[in-house]
């Protein structure tokens, strides 16, 4: 009889631990080959595990209910006949090891196994192999196994000659911290081409930038869609009366959002007035507190440098970010016939917590709807 | 471009156009004349080059081989054809202790410009005799080149190179592709005998086959694509001697090889292919090399033909088995 110890394996998943829910065999009890003997519950599934051995079981590693990291002693098995000869695995050791190292102990394994890819790899990081527990089928050391062992490569110097090192700003931290907050948010976008003739016939008439405008008709499409202006909290969908849109400004420093407050009831002129403002504040580092923050939408003027549709990112508080892209002529189809129509991009990306995909797209259709057409622009603007 | 052909289309043309480009070149074996050859690979040759360029023997391999040598030697280029697979076998003598030794023989000083087609392997519900696969005889025999073409446009370009080999070459056509057509210009243009052909790229596996079975390797990739499993396909096509550069370059990519023939398991292609790999690239490989084969028995009943025969799910299940080896 030799002992063999079963270490908890890789799920197969990316993922390193599973919880012990149920053993079905107990110490000293026989297994036949493939019987199941354990049940684990990893982060997505429950499973079965089959013994590898025929035999009887020694030790149990841990209690039900307990967790256990991949790669971690999970059963003892008691196998006959294998201590008198050696398997295929024990021949293939003497090689694995360097002359002269002493022989690893003899009740964790029978010799590494391990692929010569994997082998080749823990020669070039320097990973002895003995040390490394396998967590691929078998027990086999995988690639992974040997990286994880070998450790995290070592950083270069400040100035090395493969690579700079640029100092973190307090900026670049807050946008990092805001994004990551945003990526837990589940969020989607949805785009809809827009036929931008009567946007730019109006704008040239107030002769105003296209965003403004864009500014007004979200504010009116509010009206109709008041979730558009919401926020997920844990404890409710909060719905603010008063539109404060987040308008997305590059700066030299990063993505600054300063916030255009009250839209409501404003003319695009004001408004523009205001983000003409704001914009310049935020370029030369002057924005007062007051100016930033409590937005309830965002829009990002993606086309302002060119790009012609965007998935921006929310903004954590709000439930909507749109981005308008550049505005360039395009082959439209209009009655049946393809005609060039100054047109853009415009995507919306939601929080789907609050907003299902049949909202989000009539809301954006609505504000199509009032962007489209030049008479009610016109009456919303001035 | 053109009309698709088939492989015996192109075999045929290949003939045609070797027989009108060099009038040293002749055509003979068993019923290749008058007949046309019972795969019709020789149809209508001896109405256009005349009895004396193409002719019908006795059935007498050992004859035909022998024959090849002597006319070899007077200054001429014999493409023989063996009727079966299973046919070839009472020539043997005359391939080993002949065609394959003059070159050494003479100190490297005569040519043995020689081809012997070999309608060969399995897949067509054969009686005994005509499902062998006899690549390892040949291939394992020094001084012979052993060329094996999947397809029509490549058989006809490998048969053009092998006649126009100074060497003796071995020419195995895959019995049961002879009737799948492709679409494309007949040209010598492209890879040499001794070069292997990739027809799919990937990274997360490879399978190296030749003849009948590269379709099949194809179709096996197409399902592992779908689960997300990327594989290189090679077209060995060259025998001997083996494309050691494409075997290695698919093993140190992917870490991963499965071998793929007809033949029975034992000393077979892929045993070869298995050592090579084995010494070409040992640091890169993730999991043993596979091989999938015919077993070894002698070649069934056409009953047990499919049971026989490497099937695209034997072949993928190698391929994943390779893949998740660890």
């Amino acid at each position: 009889m030799s002992e063999r110890v079963f270490l908890l394996p890789d799920p197969g998943e990316g993922l390193e631990e599973a919880e012990v829910v149920a053993w079905l065999v107990a110490e000293g009890d026989a297994v036949e080959l493939n019987q199941p003997f354990v049940e684990v519950e990893t982060a997505k599934a429950t499973v079965e595990i089959p013994s590898p051995y025929e035999g009887t079981v020694s030790r149990l590693h841990a209690a039900e209910g307990e967790t256990v990291r991949v790669g971690s002693p999970l059963v003892t098995f008691s196998v006959p006949g294998a201590a008198e000869e050696p398997g295929p695995a024990a021949a293939e050791a003497p090689g694995a090891r360097p002359p002269g190292a002493p022989r690893a102990p003899a009740v964790a394994t029978d010799g590494v196994r391990a692929t010569p890819a994997v082998r080749a790899l823990a020669r070039d990081l320097g990973v002895d192999l003995e040390r490394v527990s396998g967590t691929g089928p078998e027990g086999r050391v995988t690639e992974d196994d040997v990286r994880r062992a070998a450790g995290p490569p070592p950083h270069e110097g400040g100035t090395g000659e493969h690579q700079e090192r640029v100092p973190i700003t307090s900026v670049r931290r807050a946008i990092a911290a805001r994004l990551t907050a945003s990526a837990a948010i589940p969020q989607v976008t949805t785009f809809r081409t827009l036929d931008a003739s009567a946007l730019e016939r109006v704008r040239a008439e107030l002769d105003l930038s296209p965003l403004p405008i864009a500014v007004v008709a979200l504010a009116d499409t509010i009206r109709e869609h008041p979730l558009l202006n919401a926020r997920w909290t844990e404890e409710a969908i909060v719905v603010p009366r008063s539109v404060h849109v987040g308008i997305a400004v590059d700066t030299d420093r990063g993505l600054v959002v300063p916030v255009v407050r009250d839209v409501v009831g404003r003319r695009a002129a004001e408004i523009a007035d205001e983000i003409r403002r704001l914009a310049g504040a935020a370029r030369d580092g002057s924005l007062a507190p007051t100016d930033v923050g409590g937005s309830t939408i965002s829009v990002s003027n993606t086309g302002s440098y060119g790009s012609e549709a965007g998935t921006p990112l929310l903004n954590p508080g709000n439930a909507v970010t749109i981005a308008l892209g550049v505005i360039a002529s395009r082959a439209l189809v209009v009655d049946g016939a393809v005609v060039a129509r100054p047109a853009c991009t415009l995507s919306m990306t939601f929080d789907h917590r609050l907003l299902d995909g049949a909202t989000a797209g009539r809301a954006l259709t609505a504000l199509v709807g009032r962007l489209h057409d030049a008479t009610r622009l016109r009456d919303l603007v001035r | 471009v053109g009309e698709p052909v088939t492989l015996v289309g192109a075999l045929n043309a290949a003939l045609r156009d070797a027989l009108a480009e060099d009038d040293r070149v002749l055509v003979f074996g068993e019923d290749v004349g008058r007949m046309g050859g019972v795969f019709r690979v020789t149809e209508g040759l001896q109405e256009a080059f005349g009895r004396d360029r193409v002719f019908d023997t006795p059935i007498s391999e050992a004859g035909i081989a022998g024959a090849a040598v002597g006319l070899a030697l007077a200054g001429w280029k014999s493409v023989v054809e063996m009727q079966f697979d299973g046919f070839s076998y009472p020539a043997l003598d005359q391939v080993i202790s002949h065609w394959a030794k003059y070159r050494t023989r003479t100190r490297g000083r005569v040519d043995l410009p020689l081809v012997m087609r070999i309608p060969s392997f399995g897949g067509i519900r054969g009686k005994e005799h005509h499902g062998e696969s006899p690549e390892t005889y040949y291939a394992h025999t020094a001084g012979l080149k052993v060329v094996v073409a999947s397809t029509p446009l490549d058989a006809y370009a490998l048969l053009r190179l092998a006649i126009r080999d100074p060497d003796p070459v071995i020419f195995l056509e895959p019995k049961s592709r002879y009737w799948t057509k492709e679409r494309g210009d007949l040209t010598v243009e492209g890879p040499p005998i001794g070069r292997a052909r990739e027809l799919r790229a990937g990274t997360d596996c490879a399978i190296l086959a030749y003849g009948a079975m590269v379709t099949r390797a194809l179709e096996a990739a197409d399902a592992l694509a779908a689960e997300g499993t990327e594989v290189r396909v090679v077209d060995l096509r060259s025998l001997a001697p083996l494309d050691l550069d494409a075997i290695g370059a698919a093993a140190r990519d992917t870490g991963r090889v499965v071998v793929v023939h007809e033949a029975p398991l034992t000393l077979g292609v892929g045993a070869e292919v298995a050592a090579r790999v084995m010494e070409g690239a040992f640091d890169y490989l993730r999991a043993p090399v596979a091989r999938v084969t015919g077993w070894d028995v002698p070649y069934p009943p056409a009953s047990l033909e499919d049971r026989y025969l490497p099937s695209v799910d034997r072949i993928a299940d190698a391929v994943r088995r390779t893949v998740s080896y660890g």
